[in-house]
This record gives C-alpha cells, structure tokens and sequence, in this order.
C-alpha cells in the first residue's frame, strides 16, 4: 500500500466512522450511492458493467481517480447479469439483452411463491427455496434433476464464488492504490421485505395481510434469524463499517399504522437489535417516506443505524433522529439530473448548515445515482461539501 | 407461472446457515478414524456457503 | 366526499369481501340489472380512491379492494356478456418506454376501471409511436403515462413532444412517484402527479 494512499484510507475511514459514531469528523462525509453513474463516468455501456466484471470493477478505478469520496459503494452493479443467464433468472432484467444496452437494469416482480407454499416455507425455507423457489425462478432450473439443471446449479454457485472473489480482490485494490474506503460490507433486508419484494410480490403480500395474516407473521417470525445469520454471513466478520439494508415495503404509503406496527417493525427491529448486538451497524436506507415512522425508529439503540432520508421529512427526521443516531441522503436524484450545479450547491450548503453541525451527518444523494445523474452535478456536491464541510 | 413443483421437506426447523445438518450426516459416515471436529467444521463451512448461495436468490 | 347508502357500496367501501361476493350472487339471483350492481360497485370504488385521497387507506387497502373488485366482477361476468357497458370515456395508459414498472400504473388502472372508465393499458416499456396510435383509435381525450426511474424521465418528454406534435385533442397525465411540477412544466404535460388516486380526479377534469 503506498503510503500517501493509506494516509487517505485511514483519514477517510475516521472521518466517516467518526460521523456514524455521532462525533464530529473534520469534515462532513462524502458517501455517494453511485451505481449506473459510475459506468457512464468511465465510458462504459450498461451492457458492459451488468455483463463483464472486470468492467464493473474497473470503474470504479476511474471514479476514484477523479473523485474525492470518503466512502464508496462499490461496483457499480450488484448483478453479475451473465451468471442471471446462466440460471435463466427471470427476476432482473439487463441492458443488452432484454433492454437497449444504456437502460438501467430492472425488477420483474412476480408471486414466485404461492399462498399454498406457507406452510413449507415456514417449515423449511432453506430447502423450499431450493426445492419450489428455484425452479420457479430460473428457467434451466424449470425440471429438477434434469441435466440443464444440474448444470445450472454448478455455474450458479461457481459464479457467486467467483464475483465474490474478484470483489473482494477488488477493495484491497481500491484500499491500497486509491484509498478507497467501503460505505458498507454486509447485506440483509427487513424480513416483510424478504417475504413481499422476491417470494410474494406486493399485490400477493397485500392480500396475504388481509387473508391469511396468521400466516405471514410466522413466516416473518421463521425469517428473524436468518436474516441476521445473512447479513454475519455477507459480513464476512467485518465489523467497523455497516450492513447496508435497502428497506422497500415499510415506507408511506404502503402500509396503514396498523399494518406497519403490526407487521413490518418488529421484525425488522429484532434484526437490527441482533445485528447491533453482535457489534454490526445497520445502515438503514430508507427508500421512500418514512415520515410517519420516525418515532419508532427513535426506539432502536442509540448509534445502532445510520439514518439514510430519501423522501423523509428532513426537518423531522433530524428532530425526532438527531443526536440518536448519524443521518445521511436528502439530496434530491431529480436535481443531480435535471437540475443546475449552483442549485446542487446551495442545496449541500443548507443541508450543511441545518443538519450537520453537530456532527453525525453524511452527504449523500437521496436515492441510487443512476446513468441520468449529470458530472457537473455530482462535481458540485463534492466541492460544495468540501467548501462548506469543514467543522 | 411455470409448472407446479411440490416436494415435501426432508428436514424441518434448521438453524439458519445449515442446508444439511451435521448431525445427520454423522449417522451416515459411521467410524470416524481421525479428529471428528475437522470433518464436522469443514463439513458446516461448505454447508453454510450453499447456504448463502440459495438465500442469495432471496434476499434481494 | 360520496355518502354511501347501497349496502353493496358500503361493503366495498369497507373492503368486506364475503359480504361484497354475497351480495352481488344475491341480486343476480334477484334480477337485478348487473349494470346496475356494477354502478354500487363502482360507488364503492370511488369512495376507497376518496379514502386513500385522505390518508385513511393506504396502498394495501387499494390492492385489496381492486381484488375484491376482480372477484366481484368475474362473478357479474357471464351475465354481463351481451349487455352493453357504458363507459364514461377511453383513457389510453402505459409505462413509458425504457422503464418495466408496473405497480403505480397497475393501481391507477383499477381506479380508473373501478370508477367507470374504459382502460386501454398498453402495458410497460411502451414506445411514443405505440400511445400515439392507441390514442387514435380509440380516439381517447385522455392519455396517461407512469415512470418510476428517473433515467426513463426523458422518454416520458419524448412522448408528451411527439403527442403535441401529432396534433391530437389529447390531454396527457403523467404520473409517478418522482414526478413534480417542475417536470410537468419540462416535459409539456398537461396534469402531474405522484399520487394514485389523483388518476380519477383528473379523468373527472377531462370528462367532466
């Protein structure tokens, strides 16, 4: 590791801890959720990123080399879309293939799982998703036991293995030659999400509420436990930095009070106490409006999430959050794309000056940057914040 | 929706992590001549990363 | 607000599905013209929009209505056929191109359907040329777009332009849950908004 670049790794690394630990950092954060973005900075399709790592990860080096940024997300795709060939996952759909080679990749959501499967779930899930799931999703999984199966089955594990690996291979690089830090280096969901984004589908969750409730509150009780055990398991026994928790179904307005308090928070609340309690911070990305939530949230134990405010009342959530726990986001992903950088800048200014004074604040944008996201106006939130940012 | 495929579990109430129980697999080695720990451990580890690898496709 | 009287409406409205499903089965049995059931459907569609307009439902209490409503209708089906439907107006709706969401559409569509009018849902990831055509078939005065991505924002502009320039008596409604005034006014569109149950406020406009 160079020296001068492990200097940067470390400054970055205690400023945004700092942050997250409710203390004043020399300066606010930078973190941006760059995904789609990233590619086009480099110059590649999203054909190129969803399809071949080696592209995914090598933008990254390109981000890095021109952007000062605390904290990273990591490659821009999630998906390896050649090992969702390989299975014939039928869930996400790419550029290049289904879609024209520029278009952001996208969910097909679907009721892969059937009101009647409850009771195998809850008995086995493990082997129910393996068993029934599976061969509902991937389509050369469609006849078990079959060869196009069996062969499925080898690339699919293969290649988590291998995209596993050249991630990992990836941060030392990123670490060690450009000081990147990571934002997070686990994954888990709240498990109502787990239950209504893949298996049920929001229309069959919905329903579920209202037809067989019983039910979904103990597959949600038998989901508890592996969703923490998932999110240990990504972590791979890191523990300085955070789980990122993409949360979905609990934000306004999907479901009523009732519902919500019902439902979607304890569950949700078990994991990420579980989580805190092994040592590992939840960063809580809360997509949509959380508004109405926000005094259940304030329930969590202090410094246990980082906050993440997409459409969240920013006022609010600082009154009924700050202090309690670090906050990040806000930045509208409508002005990085559409709006005019000396907007982007007075934007950061007043999230600076009304949110982050007492430290435990993290630039952010509010939601994913995706390809539409202008470099005029991410350049704009890094110097505004670099300007402004200093304690 | 493709065609209905209805299998009944051969194990209920594993811990999470766990595809095929140790335990079970025990039964079936019968003598084990050398240090049991070793094979039980790495046994779990194999176990737990197929583990991931079907929660994978769920957790998303 | 609607004042409901028809216990049929009511028990919509209250998302009370055994009793919607009874009721409809009992005055089929009774006569009833099923046009005249469809309408107390229709009533009780109204006031869940109404309710969710408030914040007193939310989307999973519009989900589960437009079940409700799905049963209830397959139900009137078979006495249906043959009889003719009158649709207060066509409303032509789609997901703009580039973009496969479906959920914010799909809820404006039950709404619409629910409160009488004739749906023509093109579906996702539909081209200018494809809502242009649809719009001039079935001579529709009223054309609704859905996104959810912000990258498929400047297809949605690409399609309120292309209408404007073809020249057709259409007014464009775009919707989702990103979408604003600001981008009303960028794109040309006629209403905006990120609400689903303004879908029905808006046909009212158009169709008085």
């Amino acid at each position: 590791m160079a020296e001068d670049k492990l200097k940067l790794y470390e400054e970055r690394k205690k400023r945004y801890l700092a942050a997250m630990n409710l203390e004043k950092p020399d300066k606010v954060p930078i973190r941006l959720s760059l995904s789609e973005f990233v590619a086009k900075h480099a110059g590649y399709t999203l054909q190129e990123i969803y399809y071949e790592l080696e592209k995914n990860i090598d933008s990254i080096n390109k981000l890095l080399t021109d952007y000062d940024l605390d904290a990273i997300t990591g490659a821009p795709s999630l998906w390896w879309a050649s090992l969702h060939d390989a299975v014939g996952a039928k869930y996400l759909k790419f550029a290049g293939r289904e879609l024209d080679p520029n278009t952001q990749f996208q969910y097909h959501e679907e009721a892969y799982m059937l009101p009647e499967d409850y009771d195998a779930f809850i008995e086995n899930p493990t082997e129910w998703i393996l068993n029934t799931f599976l061969p509902r999703l991937h389509e050369e999984l469609s006849e078990p036991g079959s060869y196009r199966a069996n062969v499925s089955l080898i690339k699919g594990a293969a290649g988590m293995a291998m995209q596993q690996g050249m991630n990992q291979k990836a941060w030392a690089t990123w670490a060690a030659e450009y000081g990147g830090v990571p934002a997070f280096t686990a994954m888990s969901k709240a498990p109502f999400d787990t239950l209504a984004d893949t298996l049920r589908g929001l229309s069959g969750i919905m329903l579920d509420l209202y037809q067989r409730p019983e039910k979904v509150k103990a597959a949600l009780e038998v989901l508890i436990p592996h969703n923490i055990f998932y999110g240990m398991a990504t972590s791979g026994g890191e523990m300085e930095f955070p789980l990122f928790m993409p949360l979905h179904r609990g934000s306004f307005p999907f479901l009523n009070p009732k519902q919500w308090a019902e439902f979607y928070w304890p569950s949700l609340k078990q994991v990420i106490e579980a989580l805190w309690s092994k040592g590992k911070r939840t960063l809580f990305f809360a997509e949509g409006n959380w508004t109405p939530y926000l005094e259940s949230i304030a329930e969590l134990p202090e410094k246990s999430i980082v906050f993440h405010v997409d459409m969240t009342d920013m006022a609010k959530a600082k009154k009924i959050l700050g202090g309690r726990f670090c906050l990040s986001g806000n930045i509208p992903n409508m002005m990085l794309a559409y709006g005019k950088p000396e907007e982007v800048r007075d934007y950061v200014k007043r999230l600076i000056d009304e949110y982050a004074g007492d430290g435990g604040f993290i630039i952010d944008a509010a939601a994913v940057i995706q390809g539409d996201a202008r470099e005029e106006n991410i350049r704009a939130v890094i110097e505004a914040a670099r300007e402004y940012g200093v304690y | 929706m493709t065609k209905e495929i209805v299998s009944k579990n051969t194990f209920k109430n594993l811990p999470p992590g766990v595809c095929v129980p140790w335990e079970q697999k025990l039964k079936e080695m019968g003598e084990i001549k050398g240090d049991p720990d070793i094979i039980k451990k790495e046994w779990e580890q194999l176990d737990a990363f197929a583990y991931v690898y079907i929660w994978w496709w769920v957790q998303r | 607000m609607t004042n409901l009287t028809d216990e049929l409406s009511i028990a919509i409205a209250e998302l009370d599905e055994d009793k919607v499903m009874a009721l409809v089965r009992e005055r089929l049995r009774a006569g009833v013209e099923p046009l005249e059931i469809v309408k107390k459907l229709q009533d009780g569609m109204t006031r869940v929009g109404e309710l969710f307009e408030t914040g007193e439902y939310y989307l999973s209490e519009l989900i589960n209505c437009g079940e409700i409503m799905k049963g209830a209708m397959g139900e009137l089906e078979p006495s249906l056929a043959g009889g003719e439907q009158k649709y207060r107006g066509n409303i032509v709706i789609g997901t703009v191109k580039g973009d496969i969401h479906d959920l914010g559409k799909n809820i404006v569509v039950m709404l619409l359907k629910g409160t009488g009018y004739n749906v023509i849902d093109l579906g996702v990831d539909v081209p200018p040329a494809k809502f242009i055509e649809a719009v001039k078939e079935n001579n529709a005065p009223l054309l609704a777009l859905s996104v959810l991505l912000t990258s498929c924002l400047d297809s949605m502009k690409e399609v309120v332009e292309e209408v404007k320039k073809s020249g057709l008596d259409v007014k464009v409604l775009i919707g989702g849950p990103i979408i604003d005034d600001q981008f009303r006014e960028y794109c040309g569109a006629d209403y905006s908004s990120n609400i689903a149950s303004d879908g029905v406020k808006y046909a009212e406009k158009v169709f008085g």
